[in-house]
């Protein structure tokens, strides 16, 4: 094997180890690019908002109940998300069978959360500029939980069929990562409409 | 898992975070300086994470070769995991989406079209992926299949099937004419009957042929189904509206009305009793007198209908179909209180749409 | 080079190419269903090709009706057209093209057997294509306000309310969006983490690199765009002008997200073009880019400089300077983006001059370089290099027009939309040209003609700089851009009652150059489906260790299915002139 002679042995160990992580850092660049979704719709929000004087307009009243409480939601998902990687890497199948359900629940419930919010709202996308900021931005809310959705669904899917365990447990990682960008997107989301505003 | 290349650019993003706000808030929120603070932070943290998940590490800078390594080698490609084979999924999900895309704007249908091409696009590529992975069986496919997909699957397809024929079967309707809708349904009794003769009679019917049928089958009802919602309904024609209200009231041991004219169908009827409580009336529809017959006098048989006995002071309301009960249109009828034969009255029964309002005669 | 090798000890068996020649032919995978990075690039490429001559056609179409008074090709439908023919050459041309190329070449360069994710491009590729046709049936269907994209103004909802086809263009720009940022996504995790061993960053191919920070800047970019791509579409969808209406501050919400000549992703059409030209360079010189002479420091302090780079022997290292260049090219055009519209004006103010002088500066570095190598090797000419020469010639002739702009002092706008077919498509579409022939025998299986090359090279050249200056000489003359067909004065009795348009030398001078870009892109569609029927008859041609210095010249043309048989071992940026000169060294051995 000449590969083994050429190179020394902890070299050989990063090269193993980045092949092995091409679906983490994957997943995690398709993240950080779905954030970036976000963070444009943040620059826009402010930019609209710097050159109006009544924010939101008149007849927009905030419900903040929903909004916090899909707060608590994400901020469970977070750590909910960091226990499914856990579970996998101790072989716990147990655990990590109990946390994917536990993701799934959350999951499901900041989307009805974010539906009926949408529901709620009073005022339509095309009523008037903050109408059609708050509608993209839950909108890409709801995207993005039902990717975190989809991803806790393929997680249990492999942990039916035994392919993830301690020894390959990458697609864990990534499935947590995907998790925390719902998370962090609604995060973002309330701060910007609910918690930041003037 | 913080290596220390990490934990130094992680410190260092927290210090360009305070500066980045101490900047924005002493210069009263300069846009262009506090976006590259902000940049240079950001740039920290990804490095932090690039270093801490080792996809960037030092030695992938450079990697210094030793005075006495052996001669360049040729090396076997590096094996970067299981196999990846050609797949329709991900050609599928793209045709979904885009279908799904054009439908957003053009026909709600389509979206469904699209939604359900993307979701068997994904669910199939799940699928593919699950399968080959090197740990997977057919064994064991089949086990997961049996006892996770299979109790869900199978019912669902069943109804999805259901629905699907149901619907498809009801927009053909909807859309052919009314003389062609008794050709169809011979149609579809025949394929029907057909199809379970064969299956009885045939001596070498597999699976083959059954799935070709019912295949054919299958796609021709959906595909009617398709071809009629795409057509649009036909107009159909209106019922006509039968019944109507008929109102009738008692005052002095009398009808205040002597002739009823009543609409053939489902009538309402109120009666109303205006004479002092313990007078007892009610509404007893009999057979018309001979002609010349007094009809106080006459003794009638069975009622066709009696209803509504009410007290003094009372009122009450109930529904006759004429049609039920046996009055004919166009024909005249006794009507007469049963406590008190000397109350009577005559009734017809005339086209719902000719009977004025409450039955009263038109004058 | 610094290779610190040991001369071969006895008994170790000399490395021979014949090790890397015929493995089995590859099997042909369907178009559709194809997992293959291979098979996804080549179609990329042929519908990138297509789209440049669909929409070049167009170009001439519209350009026609502006040579003469009366000629009517298009008649009241330029306005959509013109909305297809810019945007197209943006989103339909030279993105498919580079991410082709860059799906094709980026796992064969460094030394891996797939992409991260090999179906995730399949998808990608699929969605482009059903982008791309939404997009294109919009523009058909009904017409959209404005010219769309192109205009530094948003895009308002059109008279009678938002029509089906404005709503299918922003879904397909959405569509498009997404499956570049997915591709890019794609390319750069397979930079990162499936490098063969020995391949350090450092080491990596200039295209490589240059696809590397192409990517990042897609994935930072795209989905700012992707998100005013969306807000348009819900603005317009219900009711129209609620966001990007009169009264709020949209416009800059616009120029930033939304307009295609705002936005940092017109600078990285150019970037994968720098990293091949590197490449072509480095391959027509057989070593890697060249160390530029130290600057007159003295020895000792030149022994205690820390260097960026740790472990790197040589200061100013020409690899990793030409590496800095390129990461420098993206920043600088990420900061030149800041800047507010680029209008007219912008030419002279002294803060877009500054920005833009900012992303010049890495070009002229890269061409040092390349000059420097070249010189020192005593490079022969290729094909390949001439695109790369012509390209640059483009470039320069903007440079010049603008100088001239900026103080003969400039009415029309006409002039703007030369400078942008000059600097934004047409230096980039002959970096693509140039890529194609540089590695044809990849890519096709065979070289293409010269001839044809030839043809295409020259036509290119000369089609770009006749539009370009074309278009410039009527922005001189005072005319603006986008206009209908060409009008003469009417004069009734004495009174001037509309005024003719002016510079149709000019736009007859474009019209040229339109039709000599049409003429490039079919001759050069020919030659490579000429190329890719005779190789699919023929068997692969062995490695020619000779034909460059990086990986992709280590194996068949066209590659086998897994991309390599055997890798080289790599310990600098040239690993195959590292086996050259072993080879030779143990060849002199055994005489």
């Amino acid at each position: 094997m000449a590969s083994m002679l050429a190179l020394p042995p902890a070299a050989q160990v990063i090269e193993r180890t980045r092949q092995r992580n091409a679906l983490i850092v994957g997943t995690a660049l398709y993240g950080l690019a779905a954030l970036m979704v976000v963070v444009g719709l943040i620059g826009a929000y402010l930019t609209v908002r710097a050159g109006q004087v009544a924010w939101p307009p008149e007849g927009v009243k905030k419900q903040n109940y929903l909004g916090s409480m899909n707060v608590v939601a994400a901020l469970l998902l977070l750590i909910t998300a960091e226990w499914i990687v856990w579970a996998v890497r101790s072989d716990e199948r147990r655990q990590a069978a109990q946390a994917t359900g536990l993701a799934l629940l959350l999951e499901a419930s900041m989307l009805n959360a974010t539906i009926t919010a949408i529901d709620r709202a009073g005022f339509g996308a095309g009523s008037h500029a903050y109408g059609t900021l708050f509608y993209s931005f839950f909108v890409v809310s709801v995207a993005a939980i039902l990717a975190g959705l989809g991803a806790v669904v393929l997680m249990g899917a492999k942990l039916i069929g035994r392919q993830v365990s301690a020894a390959e447990s990458q697609l864990a990682r990534a499935v947590s990562i995907v998790v925390h960008v719902s998370a962090i997107t609604w995060l973002m989301t309330w701060c910007t409409l609910y918690a930041a505003s003037r | 898992m913080l290596s220390t290349l990490s934990k130094a650019y992680i410190a260092y993003s927290l210090l360009g975070a305070a500066g980045a706000l101490v900047y924005i808030f002493g210069t009263g929120g300069d846009h262009l300086g506090g976006t590259l603070l902000v940049a240079l932070v950001v740039a920290g943290l990804a490095f932090a994470t690039a270093t801490s998940l080792r996809v960037v590490v030092d030695t992938d800078f450079d990697r210094p070769v030793a005075a006495d390594a052996p001669p360049p080698a040729l090396l076997p490609v590096a094996d970067p995991g299981p196999s990846v084979g050609p797949s329709l999924f991900p050609f599928a999900a793209a045709a979904g989406l885009t279908l799904l895309g054009a439908g957003v704007t053009t026909d709600p249908g389509i979206v469904i079209l699209g939604a359900a091409v993307m979701a068997v696009g994904a669910a199939g590529w799940v699928g593919q992926s699950w399968r080959d992975h090197p740990l997977w069986t057919e064994r064991f496919g089949r086990r997961v299949g049996d006892r996770a997909v299979g109790p869900f699957s199978y019912p669902l397809m069943a109804m999805v099937l259901g629905a699907a024929v149901a619907f498809s079967i009801s927009r053909l309707y909807l859309a052919i004419e009314e003389s062609a809708a008794t050709v169809v349904s011979v149609l579809l009794a025949a394929m029907v009957f057909g199809g379970a003769v064969i299956l009885a009679v045939g001596k070498n019917v597999g699976r083959r042929l059954t799935a070709a049928l019912s295949g054919v089958a299958l796609v021709a009802v959906v595909g009617s189904g398709v071809a009629g919602y795409a057509a649009g309904e036909r107009t159909i024609e209106a019922h006509e509206e039968k019944g109507g209200e008929v109102e009738l009231e008692a005052e002095g041991i009398a009808y205040t009305v002597n002739h009823l004219e009543v609409p053939e169908g489902v009538v309402k009827l109120t009666f109303v009793n205006h004479d002092p409580a313990g007078t007892l009336h009610d509404v007893g529809v009999y057979s018309a007198p001979p002609l010349g017959t007094d009809p106080t006098a006459f003794v009638p048989g069975k009622p066709f209908v009696a209803v509504l006995p009410i007290d003094g002071g009372q009122k009450g309301t109930t529904l006759i179909d004429t049609t039920v009960v046996g009055l004919e249109l166009g024909q005249s009828y006794l009507y007469r209180c049963d406590f008190h034969p000397g109350m009577t009255g005559t009734l017809t029964v005339v086209p719902a749409k000719a009977a004025t309002e409450k039955g009263h005669v038109k004058e | 080079m610094t290779m610190t090798e040991a001369r071969p000890t006895e008994g170790a068996t000399p490395t021979s190419p014949d090790a890397l020649s015929t493995p089995p032919r590859p099997v042909g995978d369907a178009v559709l269903d194809s997992a293959d990075h291979k098979r996804v690039g080549l179609t990329f490429l042929c519908f990138g090709l297509i789209a440049f001559v669909v929409v070049r056609a167009v170009g001439a179409a519209l350009g026609g009706e502006l040579t003469q008074a009366g000629i009517q090709i298009v008649g009241d439908d330029s306005r959509r057209l013109y909305s297809l023919y810019e945007s197209g050459l943006v989103l339909l041309v030279l993105g498919p093209l580079w991410t082709g190329i860059a799906t094709y070449v980026l796992p064969l360069q460094l030394g891996a057997s797939r992409l991260a994710f090999p179906r995730l491009q399949s998808f990608a590729l699929w969605t482009t294509v059903g982008g791309a046709g939404l997009f294109v049936a919009g523009h058909l269907i009904d017409p959209p306000p404005g010219v769309g994209l192109s205009d530094p103004t948003p895009l308002q909802a059109p008279i009678g309310g938002v029509n089906d086809g404005t709503n299918l263009i922003l879904v397909g720009v959405l569509l498009l969006a997404g499956a570049s940022i997915i591709a890019a996504g794609n390319l750069l995790t397979t930079a990162l983490t499936l490098r063969t061993d020995g391949m350090t960053l450092s080491r990596m191919p200039l295209f490589a690199w240059s696809v590397m920070a192409s990517a990042a800047g897609v994935l930072l970019a795209s989905p700012v765009f992707l998100a005013g791509a969306f807000l348009l579409y819900l603005d317009l969808h219900f009711g129209g002008s609620a966001l990007f209406g009169p009264g709020n501050d949209a416009d800059l919400v616009w120029q930033k997200s939304l307009w295609l000549y705002g936005r940092p992703e017109i600078f990285l059409l150019a970037l994968p073009g720098l990293g091949a030209a590197c490449d072509i360079v480095v391959t027509a010189a057989r070593r890697t880019i060249a160390d530029p002479p130290m600057p007159p420091i003295p020895a000792g302090a030149r022994r205690r400089l820390r260097h960026p780079v740790p472990g790197v022997t040589t200061p100013l290292k020409g690899h990793i300077l030409a590496i800095g260049a390129i990461g420098a090219f993206v920043g600088f055009s990420l900061l030149a983006w800041t800047q507010d519209r680029l209008s007219l004006n912008a030419l002279t103010l002294p803060t877009a001059t500054v920005g833009t002088a900012l992303v010049v500066l890495p070009v002229g570095l890269l061409v040092l370089l390349w000059l420097g190598t070249l010189g020192q090797a005593r490079a022969k000419p290729t094909l390949a290099l001439a695109f790369v020469v012509a390209a640059l010639l483009v470039w320069g002739a903007a440079a010049v027009n603008a100088a001239v702009a900026g103080i003969v002092g400039v009415r029309g706008h006409a002039l703007a939309s030369g400078q942008v077919e000059l600097v934004a498509i047409g230096g980039p579409t002959l970096l693509v040209f140039g890529a194609l022939h540089h590695w044809s025998p990849k890519l096709f299986g065979a070289r293409l003609s010269a001839v044809a090359g030839g043809l295409v090279l020259l036509s290119g050249l000369a089609g770009t700089l006749a539009l370009g200056i074309g278009q410039s000489l009527a922005g001189y003359a005072g005319s603006g851009a986008h206009l209908k067909d060409f009008r003469v004065s009417t004069v009734d009795g004495g009174i001037v009652l509309a005024r003719a348009n002016r510079g149709q030398g000019g736009f007859v001078l474009a019209q040229v150059g339109h039709v000599l870009l049409l003429f490039a892109g079919i001759v050069l569609i020919l030659d490579i489906a000429r190329v890719l029927a005779a190789s699919r008859r023929a068997e692969p041609a062995a490695a020619d260790l000779t034909d460059g210095v990086t990986l992709e010249w280590a194996t068949t043309s066209p590659p086998p299915p897994a991309n390599f048989v055997e890798v080289p071992e790599v310990r600098t940026e040239a690993p195959l002139a590292d086996l050259a000169a072993y080879n030779t060294d143990a060849a002199k051995e055994t005489k």
